[in-house]
């Protein structure tokens, strides 16, 4: 090609064949370089920090109901706990499969709040649900589907910001 | 002849964007989920690891929301976020010490492509991906990039974004310029690309 007939060609107007290659090359990266499964919850979880000036719990420890070591991706099996702590709460909460007429693929999750009263929201999926810890710090949330769980505590008694979980596989 | 047009993909941010910044702010969320794969694209033009690329646009979200009342038109979200990704990502090339894709042809992994796919990859290809990718990587790195990034945004964005990215556009819209017409002219040369 000279270069006149290159330099008309990239003045040209883009055409469907432009089109079509650049739909080609858009399924090719798709192909051989994908995004991330994970990536777009990642940053909605750090724009959610920074929105909420939250502050992130460390997952302290993961107790077992069997016995060996576990992908941390793997759900948690019924009766497994795993505790939180932040900088004024730690939050043990337990994995249980509820009662017989629950809906299928959802949990029972009890819970315990140690630092003063609290809202607890679980938020998994789109999908969030709250609830409020008694005198005693304990708290229930039924029916929560199964995935990919953070739980946001609220505490009642400063104005302080919310602490948010890791979150945890349900 | 004209059908009503579709939302592009610029269009479809702006609405999400400017329903956010009057206070929906459940619409960052469609924002993140409609924008992150062509900044993934983006980033990972521009030669970064994959955990770079991540903390790169982690970064020009935050960026976002920290400037969200600083953008003019929200139609502009798109190019905005692609011309903050391409920035961090030079920003980061600069302090490693490494240098921002130019026109030079092509060395080994360029673009975030290999300079030859695993098989087992290659195997998983058409052979009009095959070409593709034979024409691809015989493009400048910086042409790659662009056209990386062109690929994942819609035709009628073209323009726009095209201008975020420093190319030429035509007084009567956007025109091939020379990286597409690179491509264009090595896809034409090679037979196994089909123009069905």
């Amino acid at each position: 090609m000279s270069l006149d007939d290159f330099t008309a060609l990239a003045d040209g107007a883009i055409d469907e064949i432009d089109v079509r290659a650049l739909a080609g090359l858009r399924e090719f990266y798709r192909r051989t370089d994908p995004m991330p499964s994970g990536l777009t919850d990642r940053i909605k979880f750090e724009l959610t920090l920074a929105a909420l000036h939250a502050e992130v719990a460390q997952l302290q420890e993961l107790t077992l109901s069997g016995s060996g070591a576990r992908a941390d991706a793997q759900p948690l099996a019924p009766t497994e706990s795993v505790t939180f702590t932040s900088s004024r709460f730690s939050l043990m909460v337990t994995v249980g499969s509820g009662p017989q007429d629950a809906p299928s693929g959802t949990v029972r999750i009890d819970g315990w709040v140690t630092g003063g009263p609290a809202d607890v929201e679980v938020r998994v999926g789109g999908t969030s649900l709250s609830t409020s810890t008694d005198a005693g710090g304990r708290f229930v949330i039924e029916a929560v589907p199964r995935g990919s769980a953070r739980f946001v505590l609220r505490p009642h008694a400063t104005d302080d910001g919310p602490v948010i979980t890791p979150a945890i596989e349900l | 002849m004209t059908t009503p047009a579709s939302p592009t993909l610029a269009d479809r941010a702006a609405e999400a964007f400017a329903a956010y910044r009057e206070g929906d702010r459940e619409r960052m969320s469609e924002l993140v989920d409609l924008l992150t794969p062509v900044l993934w694209h983006t980033a990972r033009g521009q030669r970064l690891d994959q955990t770079s690329a991540e903390d790169v646009i982690q970064t020009a979200w935050i960026r976002l929301v920290e400037s969200a009342d600083a953008i003019a038109e929200p139609q502009a979200v798109l190019a905005w976020l692609i011309t903050t990704v391409r920035r961090e990502a030079w920003r980061v090339l600069k302090k490693d010490g490494r240098a921002i894709p130019t026109d030079e042809f092509p060395e080994g992994e360029v673009g975030g492509i290999p300079a030859s796919l695993d098989p087992a990859a290659e195997a998983m290809l058409r052979e009009d991906q095959r070409s593709l990718w034979r024409s691809v990587s015989r493009l400048s790195e910086r042409c790659q990039a662009l056209l990386r990034i062109i690929a994942f945004v819609d035709r009628p964005d073209y323009g726009a974004v095209s201008e975020a990215l420093g190319m030429p556009v035509g007084s009567i819209g956007p025109t091939r310029g020379r990286c597409l017409a690179k491509l264009r002219s090595l896809l034409t040369a090679d037979p196994s690309w089909s123009t069905r």
